[in-house]
């Protein structure tokens, strides 16, 4: 069950339900086209087979008319030379009628009037009523016509003229129109046709093997309706619960009997058992035909969809943490690309992530020493204060407690004011500059540079340079502080030049002097230093010194300004080696798209 | 794993091609099912193509849906010809309806004791007679179809006309030849009976009279007696029935009655020796007419008592083609409830006596023909194809031409000896 449920998650899954729906649908269109084709090429050869039946039935039907003619003609014939029509010869007449109706195997045989009415006490059977009602006179003679006995049956009955007398006597023959002829007629169609005869709109006759006393169905009647329909039409039919055709050709009508009856013929429906068949057949090609492309499909998809499925096992592993799985999907189509483009995401991701763990260790530490670096510097600012400028303000309490001489105690506490005050302002000073705070980077820098025992440059690009955030020009102001202290301290340096640039959202401030340098990649990473990274850091800018022993030290720094820095990580890169450079993927360049 | 792999398809690839032949085989056999059907040949006399008879070929239809039953009928008296000629061209009916021992004794039945045991049907469930006439040498060849015994039909109005008392029980020959003088009018136009040339009719006034034709050893050994003197003496006075002209003689050119039944249907004759088919008939014919029915007379001297007895059975010819299909057909007719059907319809009498408790039966008219069952035997002389036409032969020479029946008798035993 669980497999089922994956499987039809899954994209091998769908890909094959996909394959099952087209071909169920396709065959389902295909077995209702071809369905209705075969349905009416059957039933149109059905008609056929119905029509030639029926002729069939008809020609013996009209032999046996023929036959039944010419035997009567003769017997009249035969009856009259024999003189056994004369008045006194009726026992002789009546026998030799009674022998001769089994021996020409008659059903009914008789010597009538005109009228239809015996003129002997009856032979075989009383007076004869046509079918169709009307006159019982039969003035067609020597042609066939169904006639209803006193006793109830139907028979085809002949007249011909008997004698030659002045009294017109009819020999009447007759045979029984019912289901012992059905059945002869059947015998002489064979097959599997079944034989109804009709006389009126009634079925006195049939070989169908039930009955309406049997409560079984009854075929369509041929009645009025049939008047305009094309001998041998087929009708179709369920008689005693089998689909049948039924039809019908028309028989013994005359003049005074324009219904006459019917031959019918009742076959069973091929059609429905050819609907029936095929459509098993259909239904199980179609199934075999599901099963077989499930089947192949299975085989054929499952080798495509494998390398999917290992990929998304693999991206599955990697979003669980597991960075060390690689995506490997052999070939060179789609899925193979995917595989390759995935596994270079995946070391690039591997790589970015390393990065970002190195810069957030050196982030924690930065913040560490920049917390270490405020503190120390609270410190001092406490002892300046309790050490100086406390000690300056109680002197001067003291001394005015022990002033005698008012005036001139005041006197001389001007110049100890003037000095305490002095020293407050440079430790304000110190802190954070007026200048900078009230008209920028660039006139604090000017200031500054005005006091240093040095020469020095100052170039602004643009000038003049738009104020920048306040923590940007203190940030800018105190590193290059920091570093014109180191070029005075450390490299005794007798020339400065400052270079401040904005450009592209970023601030490049850069202070090179022409000092005696250093090794960058050998030399220690003092105090100076470290707190110029440590500002740049906490700026998410980047700080790169370039430096070789007599060839001076260039500090450059670049602080995001303000508007849309589009700074990289921070970086800091050795002397001589410029920027920031990816690492190429492992094992060589990306596969290139097709 | 590459292995594994490929063990894998493959196992698919059987699936496959284990799905496609179980298709393709259920295909197969699904093949012809339907389009022809097995055809049951069954020959009947041509008065016994009825309604009961077609409503048990719609049953044996209806419940055997592959089989079609293809009627042929004809005289009983062409029977065993129909049978030869189709042994010959190789394909015989599978049922013929006639007398069963007649087929044997011509060598054209095939015998079916295997087949009675098979359903475990017993002779003690027939009439005796009518197990007589599917026995021969000893075997059965067939089933009791039904059964029949020959008494007078007579028309009461033309008894009344005449003032002539209803036949008694007990009459002789001799009272029936005054009674059938009395009966016969004075221009001869209407007459006491018909005698034809009807191996059948003889054969019951040759009972009546105590004569027998033939007598079969349990070997099947015939042993005739054409020109015994009680079958001259019963020949000699139906033949002068007719010279005295109180009995028509015979009009049709062969041996049926037709003719007998036509002159008394018409009135033409008074009495007529028939079996209780012809009542029925009549009957149907004529609600409302006045008939009656008696015992056949006891002989020239009183002392006897018999009759022919009727009925036929059905069998299968030798070599038919669907031998266990026939004798089902066969149980399917031959059963209580179309006995009934047949006895009601059409006149025909059942042939187990079980079938003869049914109240139907008591009807006083077809009562009687009940009663003389018991003393009807069958004919089996037809069981002897040369016997029975030297018989006929000279039935129709005594009747037709007027030789005196000892000489055309001796004749006929001459042949039947030498056949």
């Amino acid at each position: 069950m669980l497999g089922f449920l994956r499987l039809r998650s899954s994209v091998l899954g769908k890909i094959l339900g996909a394959l099952v729906v087209v071909l169920v649908v396709s065959t389902a269109v295909t077995a209702f086209v071809d369905a209705r084709l075969t349905h009416d090429v059957v039933a149109d050869q059905t008609s056929e087979v119905a029509a030639s039946n029926l002729r069939v039935l008809e020609e013996a039907f009209s032999e046996r008319q023929r036959n039944l003619v010419v035997n009567l003609q003769t017997l009249a014939d035969r009856l009259a030379a024999d003189g056994l029509l004369e008045p006194g010869r009726r026992p002789d007449l009546i026998a030799r009628l009674g022998a001769e109706a089994s021996n020409l195997e008659l059903d009914q045989l008789d010597v009538l009037n005109a009228d239809g009415a015996p003129l002997l006490p009856a032979v075989t059977v009383g007076r004869l009523t046509p079918v169709a009602g009307g006159t019982s006179a039969f003035p067609s003679e020597r042609t066939s016509r169904l006639v209803r006995t006193e006793q109830g049956p139907v028979v085809q009955a002949v007249p011909v003229a008997l004698g030659s007398g002045t009294r017109p006597m009819v020999l009447m023959g007759g045979l029984h129109f019912g289901d012992d002829l059905a059945f002869q007629l059947r015998r002489q169609l064979g097959g599997l046709a079944n034989v109804l005869l009709v006389a009126g709109s009634r079925v006195v006759g049939s070989t169908l093997a039930t009955t309406e006393e049997d409560g079984g169905d009854l075929p369509p009647a041929f009645n009025d309706e049939d008047e305009g329909r094309p001998p041998g039409e087929p009708r179709f039919a369920r008689l005693a619960g089998v689909s049948s055709v039924v039809a019908y050709v028309p028989v013994g009508r005359s003049a005074e009997d324009p219904m006459g009856g019917a031959l019918g013929i009742v076959l069973p429906d091929p059609t429905a058992d050819f609907d029936r068949a095929l459509g098993v057949r259909r239904l199980l090609a179609g199934t075999v035909l599901a099963v077989l492309a499930v089947a192949l499909g299975w085989v054929l998809f499952r080798a495509l969809t494998q390398r999917l499925v290992t990929l998304a096992r693999t991206a599955d592993r990697i979003a669980g943490g597991d960075l060390d799985s690689s995506f490997t999907a052999s070939g060179s189509d789609e899925i193979a690309r995917l595989g390759g483009a995935l596994e270079h995401m995946r070391q690039q991701l591997q790589v970015k992530l390393a990065e970002v763990a190195r810069q957030a260790a050196e982030l924690q530490e930065s913040s560490q020493r920049i917390v270490a670096a405020q503190d120390e510097e609270r410190r001092r600012l406490a002892r300046d204060l309790h050490d100086g400028i406390q000690q300056q303000l109680l002197v001067l309490r003291l001394r005015l407690g022990l002033a005698e001489d008012g005036a001139e105690a005041l006197a001389g506490m001007e110049g100890e004011l003037d000095r305490t005050i002095e020293q407050l302002r440079e430790v304000s000073h110190g802190l954070y500059p007026p200048i900078l705070r009230d008209r920028g980077l660039v006139s604090a820098l000017h200031s500054y540079a005005g006091k240093l025992p040095v020469g020095s440059r100052i170039e602004v690009s643009p000038d003049p340079l738009p104020r920048l955030p306040p923590e940007v020009e203190s940030g800018a102001y105190f590193l290059i502080l920091e570093a014109v202290t180191n070029a005075l301290k450390h490299a005794e340096a007798s020339e400065l030049a400052i270079t401040l640039a904005q450009d592209d959202g970023r601030l490049v401030v850069r202070v090179a002097d022409d000092g005696r340098g250093f090794d960058v990649a050998t030399a220690e990473r003092h105090g100076g230093l470290i707190s110029m990274e440590d500002r740049v850091r906490s700026f998410a800018g980047r700080l790169r010194i370039t430096s070789e022993p007599g060839q001076g030290t260039t500090v450059e720094a670049t602080f995001p300004s303000g508007q849309e820095a589009d700074v990289p990580a921070l970086e800091l890169t050795p002397s001589g080696v410029g920027g920031r450079t990816a690492p190429p993927p492992p094992g060589g360049s990306y596969p290139a798209p097709h | 794993m590459r292995r594994a792999q490929t063990l894998r398809r493959l196992g698919w690839v059987r699936v496959a091609v284990a799905l496609t032949a179980t298709a393709l085989l259920a295909t197969a056999c699904s093949e012809g099912g339907s389009g022809s059907k097995t055809v049951l040949r069954v020959v009947m006399t041509d008065d016994w193509v009825t309604g009961p008879f077609t409503d048990a070929v719609r049953e044996f239809e209806r419940t055997h849906p592959g089989v079609r039953v293809d009627i042929d009928k004809g005289p009983i008296n062409r029977m065993a010809d129909v049978v030869r000629a189709g042994i010959s061209s190789g394909a015989p009916p599978d049922v013929v309806q006639g007398h069963a021992h007649t087929g044997a004794g011509q060598d054209l039945a095939d015998p079916v004791d295997d087949l009675w045991q098979h359903h475990g049907i017993t002779p003690a469930e027939y009439l005796p007679g009518a197990v007589e006439d599917v026995t021969w040498g000893g075997k059965r060849y067939g089933l009791p179809l039904d059964s029949n015994a020959m008494a007078l039909l007579y028309n009461r109005a033309l008894f009344d006309q005449a003032g002539v008392a209803p036949p008694d029980p007990a009459m002789t020959f001799l009272d029936f030849e005054r009674m059938a003088a009395q009966l016969t009018s004075p221009d001869g136009s209407r007459r006491a009976l018909v005698v034809p040339i009807d191996t059948w009719v003889t054969y019951g006034w040759i009972r009546a009279n105590g004569g027998e034709l033939v007598q079969v050893d349990e070997s099947a050994r015939p042993n005739f007696s054409l020109n015994h003197p009680t079958v001259v003496e019963t020949l000699d006075y139906l033949d002068r029935l007719v010279d005295t002209g109180v009995a028509f003689g015979p009009t049709g050119p062969d041996a049926r009655s037709t003719d007998a039944y036509a002159l008394f249907r018409s009135g033409a004759t008074a009495v007529y020796a028939t079996g209780s088919w012809d009542l029925v008939r009549i009957l149907k014919e004529q609600p409302g007419g006045n008939y009656g029915v008696a015992l056949m007379p006891r002989g020239l001297t009183g002392a006897t008592q018999g009759t022919a007895m009727g009925g036929s059975s059905l069998w299968i010819p030798r070599g038919a083609e669907n031998r266990e299909l026939a004798f089902e057909f066969m149980l399917l007719l031959t059963s209580d409830r179309y006995a009934l059907r047949l006895a009601k319809e059409e006149g025909r009498l059942p042939v187990r006596p079980r079938v003869l408790t049914d109240p139907y039966f008591g009807e006083p008219r077809l009562n009687v023909f009940v009663q003389q069952l018991a003393t009807a035997h069958p004919p089996t002389l037809g069981a002897h194809h040369e016997a029975s036409e030297a018989f006929d032969d000279a039935l129709n020479r005594i009747l037709r031409e007027n030789v005196p029946p000892r000489a055309a008798l001796d004749e006929a035993q001459r042949r039947a000896v030498t056949s």
